[in-house]
Parts: C-alpha cells; sequence; structure tokens
C-alpha cells in the first residue's frame, strides 16, 4: 500500500505530457538509454534521464549500468506490465480522538473574522480572517459545506457560555457521522483565533 | 416614575428640520431672486416631501402618512400660488390652500404627539434591553438562533402587515422567510426610498416559515447602549421580544403591543 506523498509523485509521473510514448518505448524495446529515450521522443536527455530514475525509484524499471567504451551509462528495461496504485484513504482522514467533540467551544471576541451569512438565513455561507501583517495582509475566505454553515450559525456567541462541540452539532442538526469536517473548520478557526476552546470537563 | 434608559439619549428632528429647512431654501431664494421665485421653490420643495410621504405610505399603509403627505401637498400648492395671491389679493384659492393646509396641520401633529407616525425603533432596543445585564463586550456580527414557533407563514406575513403599519420594522418579505427590521426615527429614508435592498448591517428578527427564529443585533445598535450589554442575550431578548408581539398580535390584541411601546415613553421626537 502506498502512503499518499508517493501516489501523489507516481501520478504527477504518469501525467507528465509524454509519459505514454515513454512507456511504449519501455514496452516496446528490451532495454533503453536515457539518450536513445530523448533522442526517439524528442526530449532534453535531462528530462529523460529524471524519468527514468523516478519510474526506478518506483520499481517500474531496472536500472542496469553498462560500460562501452570506457564510459559508464545506464539501460533501462520494464520490470512490470501492471502498475497498481493502492491508496488507503483512511489515512488522510482526521484523526479523532475521543475528547475531541467533548471540547467546549465559543467564538472568540475581537477575532475580527467575518461570517457571511447564507442566502436563507439559516447557515454561515462563508468565513472570512485575515493574516499577515503591512503589505503581507491577506484576506482568506473558506467557503463552507452546508453542515459547517449550520454548525457555525449555532456558535456560543463571544462571552456567551461555551457549550460542547457535540451539543453545538445536536443544536443545529448535524448528524454525528459529519463530526470531521465540523473538527476541520474548528481547527481552521481555532489556528486562526476565532473560536477559543476549553477542554472538556 | 423614574425609567432608567439603557440606550444614549438620541432626538430626532427631521419633523421640525424639514419645514424649518424649506423656509430657510425659500428665504435664500427669495433674497437672490425675489418673492415668486420664493414661493415657487418652496412649493418644488414640499411637492418632494409630499411624494416621500406618500411613498412611506405605499411602503408601510400607515394611514398617518396620508395625512403628512396631504399636509405637504397643500403647503406646496400653497407655494404654486404664491406669485398669483401676491398679484391678486384675496386669492380665493389660495385661502383654500391654506385652510387644508391649517386642518393637515393640526391632524399631522394630534398624529406626530400620539406616536403614530413615529418609528418605534427605539423603543425596540429599550425593551429588548430591559432584562439584559451589563458584561464584557460580546459583539458578533453573526445573528442568534433564538427559537421555534408554531406560526403559520399566513400568520407571519399578516404580522409582517401589523408591523409595518404601526413603524415597529420595516420588513423583507422572500419565498422563505419574513426579516422585521426595527427602524429608528430618522433611518428610514434609504429603506423607503428603495436604497437599501438588504439588511446587511442592520438589526433585524427573521421568521422563516418553518418556525425558526433568529436575531441579529448591528454592532451600530450594540454602540447605542450605554453599557455593554451581554450580547447573546440581547440577541434573545429582541427575538423574543418579537415572538412575544406575534403572540400578543395573533390572539387579536395588536393593540397591547402598541401599548407596551407606547409605555416605554420615548417621547415622539426620540
Amino acid at each position: 500500500m502506498m502512503d499518499f506523498k508517493n501516489a501523489a509523485a507516481l501520478g504527477a509521473c504518469l501525467a507528465k505530457d509524454y509519459a505514454q510514448d515513454f512507456f511504449e518505448l519501455l514496452v516496446n524495446y528490451q532495454d533503453i538509454s536515457a539518450s536513445e529515450a530523448a533522442s526517439r521522443l524528442g526530449l532534453h536527455i535531462r528530462t529523460a534521464q529524471d524519468y527514468l530514475e523516478a519510474l526506478a525509484a518506483f520499481g517500474i524499471v531496472e536500472q542496469r549500468q553498462v560500460t562501452e567504451k570506457k564510459r559508464p551509462y545506464y539501460r533501462y528495461a520494464l520490470k512490470t506490465r501492471r502498475i497498481t496504485m493502492d491508496l488507503d484513504l483512511n489515512q488522510v482522514r482526521l484523526k479523532r480522538t475521543a475528547g475531541d467533540l467533548a471540547r467546549k467551544i465559543r467564538e472568540k471576541p475581537n477575532s475580527g473574522t467575518r461570517f457571511s451569512l447564507g442566502r436563507s438565513g439559516d447557515h454561515i455561507s462563508q468565513v472570512a480572517y485575515w493574516t499577515g501583517e503591512g503589505r503581507e495582509r491577506a484576506e482568506h475566505r473558506v467557503s463552507l459545506t452546508d453542515p459547517q454553515g449550520r454548525f457555525l450559525y449555532h456558535l456560543p456567541f463571544p462571552n456567551a457560555e461555551p457549550l460542547s462541540i457535540a451539543d453545538v452539532m445536536r443544536k443545529a442538526g448535524v448528524e454525528a457521522r459529519l463530526a470531521p469536517e465540523i473538527l476541520d473548520v474548528i481547527e481552521i478557526l481555532v489556528r486562526h483565533e476565532a473560536i477559543e476552546t476549553e477542554p472538556a470537563e | 416614575m423614574y425609567t432608567i434608559r439603557k440606550l444614549k439619549p438620541e432626538r430626532s428632528y427631521g419633523m421640525i428640520l424639514l419645514p424649518i429647512g424649506a423656509l430657510a431654501v425659500m428665504a435664500a431664494v427669495g433674497a437672490f431672486f425675489g418673492l415668486a421665485a420664493a414661493f415657487i421653490t418652496g412649493g418644488g420643495l414640499f411637492l418632494l416631501y409630499a411624494a416621500y410621504s406618500f411613498l412611506t405610505y405605499l411602503r408601510t399603509r400607515n394611514p398617518g402618512f396620508v395625512v403628512v403627505s396631504l399636509f405637504q401637498f397643500s403647503a406646496s400648492l400653497m407655494g404654486f400660488s404664491g406669485p398669483a395671491g401676491m398679484a391678486q389679493r384675496p386669492y380665493p384659492p389660495q385661502l383654500f390652500f391654506a385652510a387644508c393646509m391649517a386642518f393637515f396641520a393640526a391632524w399631522m401633529i394630534l398624529l406626530a404627539v400620539t406616536k403614530r407616525i413615529k418609528w418605534r425603533g427605539r423603543e425596540i432596543l429599550e425593551l429588548a434591553a430591559a432584562s439584559v445585564e451589563h458584561t464584557q463586550n460580546g459583539f458578533t456580527a453573526r445573528p442568534l438562533p433564538v427559537g421555534r414557533t408554531d406560526f403559520t407563514e399566513r400568520q407571519i406575513l399578516e404580522f409582517a402587515g401589523f408591523a409595518r403599519r404601526h413603524l415597529i420594522a420595516v420588513t423583507y418579505v422572500s419565498k422563505d422567510r419574513v426579516v422585521f427590521v426595527p427602524m429608528r426615527e430618522g433611518r428610514e429614508p434609504p429603506f423607503i426610498l428603495g436604497l437599501k435592498a438588504d439588511f446587511m448591517g442592520v438589526t433585524w428578527v427573521s421568521f422563516d416559515f418553518d418556525g425558526n427564529v433568529s436575531a441579529n443585533v448591528a454592532q451600530r445598535e450594540y454602540f447605542e447602549y450605554r453599557e455593554a450589554l451581554s450580547f447573546d442575550k440581547l440577541c434573545a431578548s429582541l427575538g423574543n421580544l418579537f415572538i412575544e408581539f406575534a403572540e400578543t398580535f395573533r390572539r387579536g390584541e395588536g393593540v397591547r403591543v402598541i401599548d407596551r411601546l407606547d409605555a416605554v415613553g420615548y417621547s415622539f421626537l426620540s
């Protein structure tokens, strides 16, 4: 099974414009050098070399050093005719602990965060906050999903009694299975000091 | 009985300043272009006032504004007939316009003093704050979900008509809710003239047709209170006040809503 970083790198490799042409060469040739592939595909030799090395790193091609006229170089041969990508998306799921939903939260006073009300008036559609100082100061807008919007609509006001995340979800009518996306937006707003949290009692 | 107010004092002199302003403009025009031009200018200004008052009537259906509009229209006709009145004395039409003007002016003053043409925003804000304690500034621009009611769409729309007619609030009616914007005296022109197409940045209470009630207190209104009030409680109190008004109206006791607003004791100028 691949981790997400490797899967992304392999995906990027396969997404190159010349990837299909490259694989045609590798499938039909017994082995090939970077300069032969580059001349055949009209690529720079460095591009072909990098591509073949990347495929070798993924174990798709085999790299073999040969010596002709005293100067060693590499030839590449296809090791497998099938590429499978096995990626378990649970590894990028937010790690939740039992106490996450018991944490008490409320809006932080004077955070400067702007909550835009949705058209129907019963949810927040967008949150905007500022980062940086001086010329680097920039506004960031987060468009919210419907459950996130309903959750933030019911977020306790600054100086109001804080409520647990689970309680706010209940008030907002957000199902428990949607907790990961709620926790995600809470993390963003806590990081940008729009929400303050208290540990569960 | 002495009542401690939570709102800072404020006077709205628009009702008095408008005619005084028109007279000042007339005086200036008269000084430069003569008396006839001054009368015509005054007639034009009062015609504009009359159109605005009639538009207010169309938006609110408060019949008091028809009286105001008729007073201003009479004053406008007085102005336009001024040059003829100067040439021929007495000029019967002008006497008739003067009589109309005096009649409608007396009626208008009666309506003003009895607060029948007064926007009730300050009373609403005062009542909403009555039970709210002082605390640190807890302002947020987010609305507060106040609760659920069992009003039908028709009942909400009927209450909206009542609130408009008695100048309790300007209303925004959409396909799924009605938003009530309590209007303070002197703040209504953008709403009446249709320059404020939405209710962003103002205080409002929303009744949706599923029964949900939300309330929002704008920063501008929040800072009108002498001290920082518990913001969530203020929003909840405002929402509950409108729910209470709607329930009173549903029982057929709308007059009690007006009595309650009158009991706050603000003068017709505030």
